[in-house]
């Protein structure tokens, strides 16, 4: 039975004198029990879409222009606010993206918690206090009466989402929009979350509408869905003729945009540009300047959505002329040696934690703690980990932006790193370089980017006169795909992706042997994400430098890295080449890790290994094998000594005390 | 040497090379966009642009009243220029503003003392003999009637002179004021928080000495020590009130040291030098800025309460504080005589008021919290 009904709703903001059309001519509709995912890129309209149906768009500067949202008989966008109230909590509710931010930090939980019972349940008393344990234990907390008395801050992330999916099903609502409920989480905590959203949705019988950007959570959890872009849903259909025939361009491509081990090698299907803002968005298909398949036709008219298989509806004028082939990459296996580039030994960083008048030691974060790898001329070395598993601090630990304990980092096999003086560091910068995860904050937003790129070369005069600079910067914008025209821009001017490109040119004009990737593509589009790491590796073929590529997306890794570092509170758990780390995992967490991830590639039927809780505190580790307390496989012998190293072959190293 | 500072050719210097000093960073700030992006967003704001063309005025008026020259001395009843009986040399008179000379029409209009604004006769009576031979108690009408806007005061001077004249203490007041605290501010704010460690602790040290006396107690000690008069006045305040913006740039340097893209300079191999100038200090200078335009109306105010406590500047440089404390007595008699205090209010008002409004404009659009990118 069909539960909402949404029809061409239309969404404008107030933006100057005029009003921007940021969700146009909608339509959807989800049943019963449903998940129905409403994928895009962002700037696509798919958060203000969910946010109408809840009635809290801004009402200052959203105008709803037509359109109807039914639900059990009623239009929600026609509601006056004291019967959306009676809707929202109890017969609709919404978890949001950020677990950080939703919960009131100075009231507990279970205060929160009751709240929603209080108003919707009209509960009290000791029956209220029960109801919000039994609610706790449900979204699988342990010890969940006790929990009821902690403090939003007491909780990790994962437990926080789970306290506000409690809140959300508190009232056994009939639909729950979840706005991007797993970005802000780990891989292993979003197969959690997944999974308990699953669980709950098979015994209550709730529709969720998923918004989200990630393709493959969406192939695994869908049952309907919407891909938007700019504003209108351009395709829409089951999951499974969604991704075994996507029929729109942007569909396709986007598909086709998503890194994998299977594109290993190939140049990835970017899409061309960015999303256009609100203001600038074309009159006709709103996707034509990006499309390759665009006409006249596209440019002027807006294509209206047609049905072209049961449930399968598409808007475009060309959905079925074939698409360009992604070029193929020459000749990728060109400029690799095995000639070590960066020696690394037995890295340490430990954050002193201070306390009282006098500043005491009290206890120290060991962040990083005895790491060892050697980095490859012209190849790219993937450092995966959870969120605080040290893998950032190894690499500013290397650029020396924070202090090594001890270690060595030895480059060209004479001048390390990490102990060279402040003079000689200087020269050995050229060397070694490092882009950013933050497209906003990694140019300062008052220079120039031709300052900025340029500022590099000035420091350690590369091209002598102010002539053969602007030539250098010239190839240098040419070469991250940029025009030379814009050198006179100020960073504010360019969207992510091509800040990204700015970022890379600025390492680039020192002509460095290694460069360390830091999320750089984290904070991307999957569309922009694929132009960046073609430009990653087109620069790599050409220029023979290195990548330590550090990164949380197994997707990414899969598709660019040559070796792989699991990285696990502060310790290497597993090193090997790319295909000996996906083909045959050896340590526990890196299996569990590899299984969390949803995954894009056809016919894998993996099973998810879960893993209890989450990482535990740098300040606290556990004795022994940092894994233990979570490893399915541990024995006592993990939590008295930390594990000997195992080699699997060569290449191939694992720490953990089962292989031996 | 005060002798020399004092004199009209070095006041001109210096008022010169303050104009060309703002005007110089005016152009260079007008050549950023980012600047001219703020610029056009105080334009769009109306309240603002009125505001901005009243400070203009007030601004006018203080440098009319910085520069000026010494005239010969004539003889009253010849003309001639008066020269030295032995070396021949052209004597000169004291020499006065060009706002003097602008308004030495009304201020050449002396009366005999108290006279309410516009009014046609003297405020006080006076004893004269009628025709009759009898005397009356009568007031005298005034040598110029209905030509003090603001009456005159006891000794019959033109109050809006005396309002007028007030501007560039006013303005130097502010301006000095603010001018002397910024660059200790900048200076330890930056390197507190980019360096850290000691040279941070040692900062905050001497900050939180500094704020931690009351600062008209402090003002206080420093005039009675050095005497009043307005550079002393301007360099007590000055250092009372650098402390706030110190911590305030402190902060904004701590979260500025931790962005990517000073990072990224680090890891270029930027020296520190390079880095604080380049990236630390053109993106706290919104900061800096906004300070300026909010505090300077502060300083005002301040000027005249520490004047009216007697702690300000000496009663020879004329003031609003002046003004208000002469008024301190005319309020206790009976009529009671306002227009000295309401001339002060109303100048007062005519800088403060456009100076915070043009303020919270600058702050609005160089914030980059509520700039729409």
């Amino acid at each position: 039975m069909e539960l909402l009904s949404v029809k061409d709703l239309c969404i404008s903001f107030r933006q100057g004198s005029g009003l921007c059309r940021a969700v146009d001519h909608a339509s959807f509709s989800i049943h019963e029990g449903e998940l129905v995912a409403l994928v895009g890129e962002s700037g696509s309209g798919k958060s203000v879409t969910a946010l109408s149906l809840m009635g809290l768009l801004p009402a200052a500067s959203a105008v709803i222009e037509g359109g109807h949202a039914l639900f059990e008989g009623q239009d929600l966008l026609k509601l006056e606010n004291d019967a959306l109230r009676k809707i929202r909590g109890n017969r609709i509710s919404m978890i949001f993206q950020e677990p950080m931010t939703a919960l009131n930090p100075v009231l507990t939980v279970g205060w929160q918690l009751a709240e929603v019972l209080k108003l919707h349940r009209g509960l009290h008393g000791k029956e209220l206090h029960d109801e919000c344990a039994q609610l706790l234990e449900q979204v699988g907390i342990p010890d969940a009466e006790s929990r009821l008395e902690d403090y939003p801050h007491q909780l990790s992330g994962g437990m926080r989402q789970r306290c506000m999916i409690a809140m959300a099903l508190a009232c056994r609502p009939s639909l729950l929009i979840a706005d991007e409920p797993t970005t802000a989480l780990d891989v292993t905590v979003q197969a959690q979350i997944m999974e308990l959203l699953g669980a709950l949705r098979e015994k209550f019988h709730t529709a969720v509408l998923l918004i989200t950007h990630n393709l493959a959570l969406v192939k695994e959890q869908a049952d309907r869905v919407a891909v938007m872009y700019g504003g209108s849903i351009v395709e829409l259909a089951e999951r499974q003729a969604l991704f075994s025939n996507p029929v729109h361009p942007y569909t396709r491509l986007l598909l086709r945009s998503f890194p994998g081990s299977n594109q290993r090698g190939q140049r990835l299907m970017a899409i061309d540009g960015n999303v256009p803002p609100l203001a600038e968005m074309p009159v006709g298909c709103r996707f034509a300047p990006r499309c390759p398949l665009a006409t006249e036709v596209c440019r002027q008219q807006c294509p209206v959505a047609a049905e072209i298989a049961t449930g399968h509806s598409v808007a475009c004028h060309h959905a079925m002329l074939s698409l360009p082939d992604a070029a193929p990459a020459d000749n990728v296996s060109g400029g690799k040696d095995d000639t070590p580039l960066l020696d690394v030994k037995d890295l340490k960083v430990w954050f002193p934690v201070r306390r009282g008048l006098f500043r005491k030691i009290v206890n120290v974060a060991k962040a990083v703690d005895g790491v060892s790898f050697t980095l490859r001329k012209g190849r790219t070395m993937a450092l995966v980990g959870e969120s605080g598993c040290g893998k950032t601090t190894v690499g500013k630990a290397l650029m020396r932006l924070v202090h090594a304990n001890s270690g060595s980092a030895i480059l060209h096999g004479n001048s390390d790193l990490l102990k060279v003086s402040p003079k000689e560091l200087r020269l050995l910068r050229r060397n070694v370089q490092m882009i950013f995860q933050d497209p906003f904050s990694s140019l300062n937003p008052r220079l120039m980017v031709g300052a900025t790129i340029a500022e590099g070369m000035e420091i350690h005069g590369i091209g002598k006169t102010a002539e053969e600079r602007r030539q250098i910067l010239k190839e240098l914008m040419e070469k991250v795909g940029l025009d030379e025209s814009q050198l006179s821009r100020y960073p504010h001017q360019f969207s992510g992706g091509q800040r990204q490109r700015i970022g890379l040119a600025r390492a680039l004009a020192l002509r460095p042997e290694l460069i360390i990737c830091d999320e750089c593509t984290s904070a991307l589009d999957v569309s922009v994400q694929a132009q960046i790491l073609n430009l990653l590796q087109a620069i790599q073929r050409e220029t023979g430098v290195s990548y330590l590529f550090i990164t949380h997306d197994l997707s990414v890794v899969a598709y660019l890295a040559d070796e792989i570092m699991v990285m696990y509170l502060g310790h290497i758990v597993e090193r090997g080449l790319a295909s000996e780390i996906f083909g045959s995992p050896a340590h526990p967490y890196t299996k569990a890790l590899l299984s969390a991830a949803p995954q894009m590639e056809p016919a894998t039927n993996r099973k998810v290994i879960r893993l209890e809780g989450d990482v535990p505190s740098p300040l606290n580790p556990p004795s022994g094998c940092p894994f233990h307390p979570r490893c399915p496989k541990a024995t006592p012998q993990c939590a008295t000594l930390p594990p000997p190293e195992h080699r699997l072959s060569s290449t191939h190293l694992c720490h953990c005390w089962a292989m031996s | 040497m005060s002798t020399f500072f004092y004199s009209w050719p070095c006041q001109n210097a210096v008022t010169v090379l303050l104009v060309a000093c703002v005007a110089a960073l005016a152009c260079h700030l007008a050549r950023q966009e980012y600047w001219r992006l703020a610029f056009r967003e105080v334009r769009l704001h109306k309240a603002a642009v009125v505001s901005f063309f009243i400070l203009a005025f007030y601004v006018l008026v203080a440098l009319m009243d910085s520069i000026g020259w010494r005239r010969p001395m004539r003889h009253p009843e010849t003309g001639e220029e008066m020269r030295h009986a032995e070396t021949g040399a052209i004597i000169y008179d004291a020499g006065a503003s060009a706002l003097d000379y602008l308004l030495s029409p009304i201020s050449g209009h002396r009366e005999k003392t108290y006279s309410a604004p516009l009014a046609k006769e003297q405020f006080t009576y006076e004893t004269a003999m009628g025709d009759d031979g009898k005397t009356r108690r009568v007031r005298p009408p005034l040598a110029y009637p209905h030509s003090h806007l603001f009456g005159t005061d006891r000794i019959g001077m033109d109050v809006l002179c005396q309002g007028l004249k007030s501007i560039r203490t006013g303005i130097i007041i502010g301006l000095l004021t603010t001018l002397l605290a910024i660059p200790f501010a900048l200076f330890f704010g930056i390197i507190a928080g980019y360096f850290g460690g000691w040279v941070d602790d040692s900062v905050q040290y001497i900050c939180a000495v500094l704020s931690s006396i009351p600062s008209v107690l402090f003002i206080a000690a420093f005039m009675i020590i050095f005497g009043q008069g307005l550079p002393q006045l301007c360099l007590a305040m000055g250092i009372a009130s650098w402390t706030g913006l110190c911590r305030l740039l402190r902060g904004e340097t701590l979260r500025l040291r931790e962005t990517e893209f000073v990072q990224a300079s680090i890891a270029l191999g930027s020296p520190s030098w390079r880095i604080l100038a380049r990236h630390i200090l053109p993106n706290v200078l919104h900061l800096v800025l906004i300070t300026i335009v909010l505090r300077f109306s502060n300083e005002v105010l301040a000027e005249a309460a520490l004047t009216y406590l007697g702690i300000g500047v000496g009663a020879d440089t004329m003031s609003w504080g002046t003004m208000i404390n002469d008024a301190r007595t005319e309020l206790t008699r009976d009529p009671v005589i306002w227009w000295k205090l309401s001339c002060a209010f109303v100048f007062m008002l005519g800088l403060v008021l456009p100076a915070n409004i043009f303020g919270d404009a600058v702050r609005d659009a160089l914030d980059p919290n509520l700039r729409t990118q």
